[in-house]
């Protein structure tokens, strides 16, 4: 990585501190951290200067809806499978022998906050 | 449906059953769905699936005697076989086969961690752990030994090292391989160096053995399924402490580099770089403009690429240094400082030098080389699909650096892309891997557009060749320029190839092991 990826990442490094401070702000999670949300997305879905997943969802949204998929109160379970079986830009696709189609269940129960 | 080429649905058909009976039901993975989950994800031909490299199946095994199951099925029905380690091989391929219509063997099931041993320094693994697992693995039992990870931590130290994968921590992650168990063409099993004696408590210890040392002919090959492999480890070092050294004065240019490498040869310094600041900051702001020297722009794009002079001169107008080396010292705290003192003194003696430290790192309070997933900086870029490498090799010296830099701005000049010219239009050079070779990792970014992709193929092939006839080739390559990139190792009417080729040949009549994997195609399909 250079250049562009350098150029916006100092830019939204601040943007970042804000996301923090939300997740700050926000009450305690009421419940344990899914597992396979640990395993698999929290390296890149979490608050970091080295979250892709973070840094991709700030971009698009701009401030409009959480960066952090944790935060988020608008995913469905079927968006979440799609997603988590498609990809989405530059995030792959997770193969079965990655998260199994029981494991997909509750991660997107989890996310959707069912 | 993709049948294999040449094979008809009824065997097909059969040969799924059978490996259904060997692995399990579950884990044979028919239905398209499944199926193209093992796609590229970051195939540069994205928006043309006619010419995407797709699988035909997927089987998932999770001991030694399944994998052994599979080739010998495989053999059966003349089944072309695709392993994958986890598949993470982002930007060279992922999970995708290098011919279509490959079964895709997913070792992802096979995931020990056979042993890590402390007092040794060596681990035995199979290929499914990822760098996130294996960290995760040394937190819980304690091991102090950094994990050697590149982006991202998905990736499997098997499958990273076989592709010659490098890491800041142990630079050649090949190199750490004492040994590997193999499952070869016909089914059997052959482990490589002291592993060829029976029941040897050496493997780990001696990576020749006796005889030809062969645990290279199957990295970046297609002669075996690795099940198996030793590495030794890197342990934990107290700290780390990067500096960097520039000059304003191109003559200094060379006896920095010349000092810096011989720190490296002398096994006082980890990982260096060597660059020219004013020259690379057409794009980057330095902390000083926001978006880059427009000067600097004007003088890539001009054909001559600019003399010495100017680029000095163009140097000190916007106080951007011409010229820099940098290098990292890694050790006990007491070490690390008298390497930089020594640096500071060698450096001192050479005029026009400023010698700045960076931060040291203190591994007891944190590990900059925990396993990431950062994609180099994607989730923050304008694209949306991914991206590949251009990586070629080259020496570490201004003469070498310059030429191959002036190399490819000419082929990106040429091309007409000035998206490429002004981002990639000069690169530093890291020396990652070995003190005496650095690489460039010129990115290519993929896009909904498919005609801007078709362009930035073209400019891949482009790069490739024009470096090659330089005497510079790729150290790895994404799936669809292996051949490409092959074809540059030409000597000797390309006796390299001929010599794989006839290997091949001898242990895989049938062709069945990933055809056309590094450009080794099987006598079957190749072009003669």
């Amino acid at each position: 990585m250079r250049c562009n990826g350098l150029a916006a990442i100092a830019s939204i490094v601040a943007l970042l501190g804000n996301v923090a401070a939300s997740a700050q702000q926000s009450p305690a999670a009421p419940r344990a951290v899914d597992p396979t949300f640990e395993q698999w997305c929290s390296h890149c879905h979490r608050s970091g200067i080295y979250m892709a997943g973070t840094l991709g969802l700030l971009r698009k949204y701009n401030g409009s809806k959480p960066a952090l998929l944790e935060e988020r109160d608008d995913l469905s379970v079927a968006a979440v499978k799609a997603v988590v079986r498609h990809g989405s830009n530059s995030m792959p696709p997770f193969r079965k022998t990655e998260i199994s189609d029981a494991q997909l269940d509750a991660l997107a129960r989890y996310l959707a906050k069912q | 449906m993709r049948l294999p080429p040449g094979v008809s649905q009824g065997d097909f058909d059969r040969s799924l059953r059978d490996f259904a009976a060997a692995v399990g039901g579950d884990w044979v993975f028919s239905k398209e769905d499944d199926v193209r989950l093992y796609d590229d994800s970051y195939t540069p031909f994205f928006g043309e699936p006619d010419k995407q490299y797709q699988a035909s199946a997927a089987v998932a095994p999770i001991t030694v005697e399944q994998v052994q199951q599979i080739v010998r099925i495989a053999n059966r029905y003349n089944i072309p076989l695709y392993a994958i380690s986890t598949g993470r091989n982002l930007g060279y391929g992922g999970s995708s086969p290098t011919y279509s219509g490959c079964l895709i063997v997913d070792l992802k099931r096979m995931n020990r961690v056979l042993e890590v041993n402390d007092r040794e320094a060596y681990m035995i693994v199979e290929p499914g752990v990822s760098f996130i697992d294996l960290q995760r693995y040394f937190d819980d039992h304690n091991h102090a030994f950094l994990v050697a990870t590149p982006d991202p931590g998905w990736g499997s130290p098997v499958g990273n090292a076989l592709d010659h994968g490098i890491s800041p921590v142990a630079g050649d992650n090949f190199g750490m391989v004492a040994g590997l168990e193999v499952v070869l063409p016909n089914g059997e099993v052959l482990r490589t160096g002291m592993g060829g004696v029976s029941m040897s408590h050496m493997w780990a210890n001696y990576p020749y053995g006796f005889g030809p040392v062969l645990h290279g002919l199957f990295s970046q090959s297609n002669l075996g399924i690795v099940t198996k492999m030793v590495f030794w480890l890197v342990r934990k070092p107290e700290m780390e402490q990067g500096f960097s050294v520039t000059s304003y004065r191109s003559e200094a240019w060379q006896p920095m580099i010349d000092a810096a490498q011989q720190m490296r040869q002398s096994g006082l310094l980890y990982v260096t770089g060597i660059g020219s600041p004013i020259r690379e900051s057409m794009s980057t702001n330095d902390g000083r403009q926001p978006y880059g020297v427009p000067a600097v722009r004007a003088l890539h794009a001009r054909r001559d690429g600019g003399s010495i002079t100017e680029w000095e001169q163009l140097g000190r107008d916007n106080h951007i240094p011409v010229a820099r080396v940098v290098g990292t010292a890694r050790g006990p705290a007491g070490i690390v400082r008298a390497t930089l003192e020594h640096a500071r003194d060698v450096f001192a003696g050479i005029e026009d030098t400023e010698l700045k430290l960076e931060k040291p790192l203190d591994y007891s309070q944190s590990n900059p080389y925990r396993p990431r997933i950062e994609f180099g900086g994607l989730g923050a870029q304008e694209t949306s699909r991914g991206h590949f490498y251009f990586s070629p090799v080259f020496k570490p010296s201004v003469e070498d650096l310059l030429d191959i830099n002036d190399t490819i701005r000419k082929v990106m000049l040429d091309a007409g892309d000035a998206d490429m010219l002004a981002n990639y239009g000069w690169s530093s050079g890291w020396s990652v891997t070995y003190p005496k070779a650095c690489m460039i990792l010129i990115e290519l970014l993929i896009h909904d557009n498919v005609e801007l992709n078709r362009k930035r193929r073209n400019l891949y092939v482009k790069l490739v060749d024009a470096c090659g006839a330089r005497g510079w080739a790729e150290y790895r390559a994404p799936v669809a320029f292996q051949s490409t990139v092959m074809n540059q190792y030409s000597f000797n009417n390309h006796i390299l190839l001929r010599f794989i080729e006839t290997i091949k040949d001898g242990i895989d009549p049938n062709g069945i092991l990933a055809p056309g994997k590094s450009g080794i195609w099987p006598k079957r399909l190749r072009k003669v």
